[in-house]
């Protein structure tokens, strides 16, 4: 049984484990680029987002045999990538932090003049990899938390405590929350930022 | 936390996480008695909406993969469906190939699918002598070294088509064989009734596999976690891990997977009884066989 571009996904993986050599080429060329995107954000470095896909995807070529239904193949996808990246993240063990305030003032716009979106990849690459993950997951590839609670292998309520402590210290970084550190506001400061506290459980 | 305000708890409080805990209560006293944390409080709901137009603005930008991304990713790919996996059997299936399905889902379920077509080594003692050879990239050239039967054979394309092959010589009797997955296992993982039936190398986490050369600097340095190398690089060490493992749990380790469980280096250690079977799986951490460490076991699980 050949596999063609118009099978689901599911159609696709059951072609490669029924030894079609194209459906997992198929299969991979439909779901690249957005996991290519996850991965790239992830990460923050190309080199190692190359690596990490490449890793995943060659671990989903050969475990695709156990892939029993239970999510979207899509899902499966994310959740292999994903785990790549944070492995390599860990790995890696090389977190650059920020300083948090030592006091709270009212909220500032932030500077007119800075270009918005590098400052939220900047600030973004500034977060702990769980975080990081999390936000990349609901907050810029729209899952919902149930589907990013599966892909990240993790309970709901702590998808939702990494995602809400991740934009409270994004809203630090990016100067929504000011401190008293008048250096600090509309940039992403340098300097340390405390780890991650609690236990993000969130159940 | 150093600071005025517990940025973390004040998010889980505002993101209503800890409604209904003590710790809402004092989070909520906090607010009501302390300006820092009032201000916060006030401030944070319209900063994290701001945040969430950001990174939705981030979202709305379409990021491809680049064409030397796809291009390395479809050579990976293309040496993979060229290089089909290894599989080494024990049990009755040792040394032939599995005639039809209904026989090879029997013995599936009593193998261990090693998909490290160049990293199966065959060890004396238990069967350990000699392990350095793994980490100098020369693996798939080393051949058993104690008289044990299994063999290390260069590549799978000699075994034809995409159907997993027994090794030949593979034997329930002899020493264990080390592989080097890469893998990063979970309790979850080794627990499911398909972790002996499917690759390691191929398996429950991302990790690159020693069947694979694509090319990337970094393959060879992330297979073993070098916390394990003194363990694999001494074979009365590993010995010693060995007896340790079985001494506590009976049995024969007949697989050893110098990997990783739950992101720290561990050896993922098979026991087989004396007819060949899995019956447990066993996780030693890298104190494993050390004085006054035992097994150091961090995981394990009897197979079904």
């Amino acid at each position: 049984v050949r596999a063609d571009a118009g099978d689901s996904d599911e159609a696709l993986l059951r072609a490669h484990t029924a030894g079609d050599p194209d459906a997992f080429g198929e299969l991979v060329r439909r779901h690249r680029d957005r996991l290519w995107a996850v991965a790239l954000r992830t990460l923050g470095d190309r080199e190692d987002a190359a690596d990490a896909v490449q890793d995943a995807l060659l671990s989903a070529y050969r475990s695709a045999g156990r892939f029993r239904g239970d999510s979207a193949v899509t899902t499966w996808l994310h959740r292999i990538v994903v785990n790549a990246c944070l492995d390599r993240v860990r790995r890696r063990q090389a977190r650059p932090t920020v300083p948090l305030p030592e006091t709270w003032n009212a909220p500032a716009a932030p500077a007119p003049d800075r270009d918005v979106a590098l400052d939220v990849r900047s600030a973004l690459a500034q977060l702990s990899a769980d975080q990081r993950a999390a936000l990349v997951l609901v907050d810029i590839h729209g899952y919902g938390v149930s589907e990013a609670a599966e892909i990240l292998g993790v309970a709901e309520g702590t998808v939702k405590s990494r995602c809400a402590r991740g934009r409270a210290r994004l809203a630090v970084m990016l100067g929504y929350l000011r401190t008293g550190n008048p250096t600090s506001g509309g940039r992403v400061p340098s300097g340390s930022l405390p780890t991650d506290s609690g236990t993000e459980d969130g159940s | 936390v150093t600071f005025g305000v517990d940025l973390d708890r004040l998010a889980d409080y505002t993101a209503g996480l800890l409604d209904g805990t003590p710790q809402a209560d004092e989070v909520a006293e906090l607010i009501a008695t302390r300006s820092d944390w009032a201000h916060a409080y006030a401030a944070l709901a319209d900063a994290e909406r701001a945040v969430r137009v950001d990174l939705a603005g981030l979202g709305s930008q379409q990021i491809a993969m680049p064409p030397d991304v796809v291009a390395r990713l479809d050579a990976a790919l293309d040496e993979a469906r060229a290089r089909p996996q290894l599989t080494v059997i024990s049990g009755e299936g040792a040394g032939r190939r599995t005639p039809g399905s209904a026989a090879r889902a029997r013995r599936r379920r009593q193998a261990w699918v090693a998909a490290a077509a160049a990293g199966v080594l065959a060890l004396g003692g238990f069967g350990v002598t000699v392990l350095a050879d793994m980490f100098s990239g020369r693996a798939d050239e080393t051949a058993a070294t104690s008289g044990g039967p299994a063999v290390a054979q260069r590549g799978a394309d000699a075994l034809g088509g995409r159907e997993p092959a027994a090794q030949p010589e593979a034997a329930d009797s002899g020493p264990p064989r080390f592989t080097t997955s890469g893998m990063n296992y979970w309790p979850t993982d080794i627990a499911s009734e398909s972790f002996l039936s499917a690759p390691p190398a191929g398996g429950m986490a991302p990790g690159p596999s020693p069947s694979f050369s694509t090319g990337r600097k970094d393959v060879d340095e992330a297979q073993v976690p070098p916390p394990l190398r003194g363990l694999a690089a001494d074979p009365g060490a590993m010995d010693a891990c060995l007896r340790q493992v079985a001494a506590g749990y009976g049995g024969r380790p007949s697989v050893v997977d110098l990997a990783r469980f739950q992101n720290e280096p561990a050896l993922i250690i098979v026991l087989v009884d004396p007819a060949g079977r899995p019956v447990r799986v066993v996780v030693s951490g890298p104190a494993c066989g050390q004085p006054g460490s035992g097994a150091d076991v961090r995981f394990t699980t009897p197979v079904s």
